[in-house]
């Protein structure tokens, strides 16, 4: 069921007024940016794509509380709003703070950003959405270290917005659907919804399941209702803590590489999100690609030797870590390097041997629970960068990876792209996350990228390799190909849409749901 | 939409066009499914059929069938009951038993998944896993006739390092009211083989409403398996009374919060353990001189970390972790490994009245869980258990049969759980004897209009449960 855009119903100037006079009386004149207002610029993609088109909304409006959010929803449902939930608006690399469509009144939670509660004992927190990473580890600083942030490498989003797009983080809480425990929600027509007990149990952040359906996954990627608290399971400070790093010069290596590496990951023995870079991917953190090649086209040949010897790295490069008491630190790299001997190549390394390596240093934050902002560092790789990024999920088996890593590298080559890739592991399953850095002012190259993801798009999906994020310019071709037996997942969630949100008044378009386009009956 | 109604053999007809005369039936006289079809129920709400689809192509067409007679769609894994649905539709019609939906379609010994029909039972799953000699543990249920997929749905647990059952699901197949066949997560991406790999797919993840729900039913899902670990390290610790139950619950908590106990901690008092052997034949249990709370538990995994985590454990406990010996230790040493105790096909094994509640995994919780309790329900003997998970613990309240013959043990029960509510506590699950009316009872506003939202999508006849109307905003209205 393959949806596609229409554009917002623009509302006429009469009515555009009655709704931004209902909305200053709700909110306070301070808190409604209408045309005109430079706020509005703050809502859009800082790394737009020029195929994508104006994006631009109508309004903004910054309620402090649920009760103005339940407003908002009221006016917005009068007057046939098109209304777009942000909590940080830091969705880099997908779309960042701009809405699907232009024409939308914009609904900024910027200003709810209270820890309403860190429970120390239990482990977690419970935030809103305008809450950082960079906020909540500084909270947990403040109480003492003992419980960690588990953080993208975009510190300045939050926990809430970062689950709501189904994002990940580096430590052993790293994927951040699985360490989320309470939601509260309005709905369209302002119920507010609590997920747990719904009875404000003491267990509502501890136990993940309701006495009933669990629910909270149909806030994951949608448009179903405007999410504003969330528990997030913290991860207790552990004894000790060792990052490391895996080299491998061979490309031709990773099948070897990554098949070595399964067993360990299965049995838990690779904690947290081991992340398995590129040579330009880990070199951009600490060099630009200037220093290496003049002119366009991916690096060659000769540059990545250079890079490789300069940096000490492979063309392989795992940043990982180890978590626990001294002892149990010393069984982890003994099981690796047991591993690794199958591995031609293979090289381990730790900090005292890293100090130069702009990467490590980043990756060995985040892996150790504290926010870095150094990941933005490697947008210098091209100069005044951006990038947009492209994930694809593979079984955990090197061949699959192999042939996925070569057809990754032969598309961003073809339109003139540095292979920035980089696989995550997960126990089963290998993330596969490829970054077009392109100059962020240049139209030639955001159309590059465009037409990069559309041909990785097309390519993967043939080869049964699902994307499981997606830039609001790819949402609805990336839910077209999760089409199996007659679009069924598709209708089942357009038939929620269409009875939740009956009008159609949240995200227009967010992830493929648009309003009214159930057909009500299977085919 | 209904046409007049069918008498018992036009209805069975009916059916067995689509599944065969063989697998059309009435309700065996005293099947009651796991409780589903208990004394609770009224009699003109009894299903008119058992039918037993043997793929979820038959389901997909028995599923319209069912709508357009105006009957309700009733569906249990097998006779079992387990994960029988809950919010059941409030009209009479058709059991759909998917027992004969028995494929196991996958085990996969590198990716240490399973891809397994809904009838599929832990006992099958453990035999084909068994006899092909792969090197994976299960953790099923006590029952090895429920089905694995029923077990998710009541969201039942085990001891091992993957005994949150609906944490281990990764991708489920269902059919709707409608007779739509869905996959949920990757497997919804034709040709991937993620689908019991990695858990989301793109857009909103629906995998949560088949548990614990009728929005549709299962027909298959995949299932993470643990790697057989290294070394395993089972021990138990006899507790003379509550108040050092209460002590090591503290002790423990900080181990299992980070980890350092892989799996879930038992603690099982006399009677549990007593009426599990007594179950399983054994009346070893009853002797005198046992203690009044057993703790069981194991470690998991590399030999030298089990060693280093066994280290820790000895420091909490005041005793280095032994393993137990006795009729009950056997089987709860089986349980640690994951396997099942006995093989119950009928289910009257659940027929009793039980609930869990949920509390903080702390030794104070604990106490006041058990004082509230027993204060509302001593006269009946109440069975407890205790289970210990990374950042709660569970009180599981079991009536004996016996016992609740006189007196208003389902009142009595009910009174404790709203004591225990009202205290901030949480409820787990419940017995089906109790579920219809814990859930009109304790199901807040908010999420019951959400519910009904669901409900009116995905099953707009009502067939599948009963819902109240949804009329948008009617919850905040009525606040």
């Amino acid at each position: 069921m393959k949806a596609s855009a229409s554009p917002a119903q623009p509302i006429d100037a009469a009515n555009g007024k009655r709704a931004l006079d209902a909305l200053r009386t709700a909110l306070g004149k301070d808190w409604v940016f209408a045309a005109g207002d430079q706020a509005l610029d703050a809502y859009r993609d800082d790394y737009a794509l020029a195929p994508h088109g104006d994006t631009r909304p109508w309004a903004a409006v910054a309620p402090g509380n649920l009760k103005q959010i339940q407003k908002v929803l009221e006016i917005a449902r009068r007057y046939k709003l098109a209304l777009w939930p942000l909590s940080t608006g830091r969705n880099l690399g997908y779309g960042g703070a701009a809405a699907r469509q232009a024409g939308a009144l914009m609904l900024d939670l910027k200003r709810m950003k209270r820890i309403i509660e860190v429970n120390e004992r239990a482990a977690y927190a419970v935030v809103e959405p305008g809450v950082s990473y960079l906020d909540l580890a500084a909270r947990l600083r403040k109480l003492g270290g003992r419980l960690w942030v588990d953080s993208t490498g975009s510190p300045w989003g939050g926990p809430l917005g970062n689950f709501l797009e189904r994002g990940v983080g580096y430590t052993p809480y790293g994927q951040h659907s699985d360490t989320q425990c309470g939601l509260q929600v309005v709905l369209a027509d302002g119920t507010v919804v609590d997920t747990a007990s719904g009875i404000k149990a003491r267990t509502d952040n501890l136990y993940r399941y309701s006495h009933g359906a669990w629910v909270d996954g149909l806030f994951n990627q949608s448009n179903f209702g405007i999410v504003t608290r969330i528990g997030v399971q913290l991860m207790p400070a552990p004894a000790g803590y060792r990052p490391y790093l895996v080299t491998v010069d061979a490309e031709e290596n990773l099948q070897a590489l990554l098949d070595a590496l399964r067993p360990l990951s299965l049995e838990g023995l690779l904690p947290g999100r081991p992340t398995l870079m590129t040579l330009p991917r880990a070199a951009a953190y600490g060099a630009t690609r200037a220093q290496y090649q003049t002119g366009a086209g991916p690096l060659r040949a000769q540059a990545h030797s250079r890079l490789m010897a300069e940096q000490a790295r492979g063309y392989w490069n795992l940043y990982g870590a180890f978590y626990g008491a001294e002892a149990l630190l010393d069984v982890h790299v003994r099981e690796l390097q047991n591993a690794l001997r199958a591995v031609p190549g293979a090289r381990l390394h730790f900090a005292d041997t890293r100090a130069d390596d702009a990467a490590f240093k980043c990756r060995a934050a985040l892996m150790g629970g504290a926010p870095s902002m150094d990941e933005y560092k490697t947008l210098d790789w091209v100069g005044a960068g951006a990038h947009l990024d492209f994930t694809a999920v593979l079984p955990f088996d090197g061949d699959v990876a192999q042939s996925a890593s070569e057809a990754a590298r032969e598309l961003c080559h073809a339109h003139g792209f540095d292979d920035c890739a980089e696989f995550q592991l997960e126990p089963r399953a290998l993330r596969l996350e490829i970054r077009l850095i392109f100059e962020r002012e240049v139209v030639a190259q955001q159309r590059a990228a465009h037409a990069a993801v559309s041909a990785l798009a097309a390519r993967f999906v043939s080869l049964g390799h699902g994307s499981p994020r997606a830039h609001l310019a790819f949402m609805d071709d990336t839910a077209a190909s999760y089409r199996w037996s007659d679009d069924a997942l598709a209708h089942a969630s357009a038939a929620i849409k269409d009875v939740l949100d009956a009008q159609g008044v949240l995200a227009p378009g967010k992830s493929a749901l648009w309003p009214g386009r159930h057909s009500g009956r299977r085919k | 939409m209904t046409t007049p109604p069918l008498d018992t053999a036009q209805l069975h007809a009916r059916l067995a066009t689509v599944v065969g005369a063989d697998h059309v039936s009435a309700v065996p006289s005293g099947a009651c499914y796991g409780g589903l079809l208990g004394a609770h129920l009224s009699a003109d709400l009894h299903p008119r059929a058992v039918v037993r689809p043997a793929s979820a192509e038959q389901l997909q067409r028995l599923a319209p069938m069912i709508a357009e007679l105006g009957h309700g769609l009733w569906s249990s894994g097998n006779a079992t009951g387990n994960g029988a649905q809950r919010g059941h539709p409030r009209k009479a019609g058709v059991l759909v038993d998917l027992g004969r939906m028995n494929r196991i379609i996958d085990v996969d010994r590198r990716g240490a998944f399973a891809v397994i029909e809904a009838g599929v039972t832990y006992a099958e799953l453990a035999a084909h896993v068994r006899e092909r000699d792969l090197p994976l543990w299960l953790d099923a249920d006590t029952n090895g006739a429920h089905t694995v997929a029923g077990s998710i749905a009541s969201r039942y647990t085990g001891l091992t390092p993957y005994g949150d059952h609906q944490a281990a699901v990764c991708g489920i197949e269902a059919v709707l009211a409608n007779g739509a066949l869905l996959r949920t997560g990757m497997g919804a991406l034709p040709g991937s083989d993620c689908g019991a790999r990695y858990k989301y797919g793109f857009g909103p993840a629906l995998d949560g409403l088949f548990s614990r729900a009728h929005f549709g039913v299962v027909t298959r899902l995949g299932l993470w398996l643990m790697p057989a670990p290294r070394k395993f390290m089972p021990f138990a610790l006899a507790l003379p009374d509550l108040a050092s139950m209460a002590r090591t619950i503290d002790r423990l908590q900080p181990l299992m919060l980070d980890g350092g106990l892989g799996g879930h901690v038992l603690i099982a008092a006399h009677s549990s353990d007593a009426a599990l052997l007594a179950r399983l034949g054994n009346d070893a249990g009853r002797s005198s001189g046992a203690p009044p709370w057993t703790l069981y538990g194991a470690l998991y995994g590399v030999p030298e970390m089990v060693e280093h985590h066994g280290q820790r454990l000895a420091l909490a406990l005041d005793s280095a972790p032994a393993a137990g010996q006795g009729a009950a230790w056997d089987a709860r040493l089986r349980q640690l490994r994951g396997e099942a105790l006995y093989n119950d096909a009928d289910g009257h094994d659940a027929c009793a009245l039980s609930f869990t509640l949920l509390a903080p995994a702390s030794g104070a919780d604990v106490q006041a869980l058990h004082h509230a309790v027993l204060t509302r329900l001593a006269e009946f003997a109440p069975r407890l258990s205790v289970q210990l998970a990374r950042r709660y613990l569970t009180l599981t309240v079991e009536l004996p049969d016996e016992s609740v013959a006189d007196g208003d043990a389902a009142g009595a029960a009910l009174a404790a759980i709203k004591d225990l509510l009202g205290a901030g506590y949480g409820l787990h699950s419940s017995s089906p004897a109790l579920a219809a009316e814990l859930t009109a009872r304790h199901t807040p506003a908010g999420l019951r209009h959400l519910y009904d939202g669901l409900h009116t999508a995905l099953d707009p006849y009502a067939m599948l449960a009963t819902r109240g109307k949804f009329t948008p905003d009617k919850a905040r209205r009525k606040r």
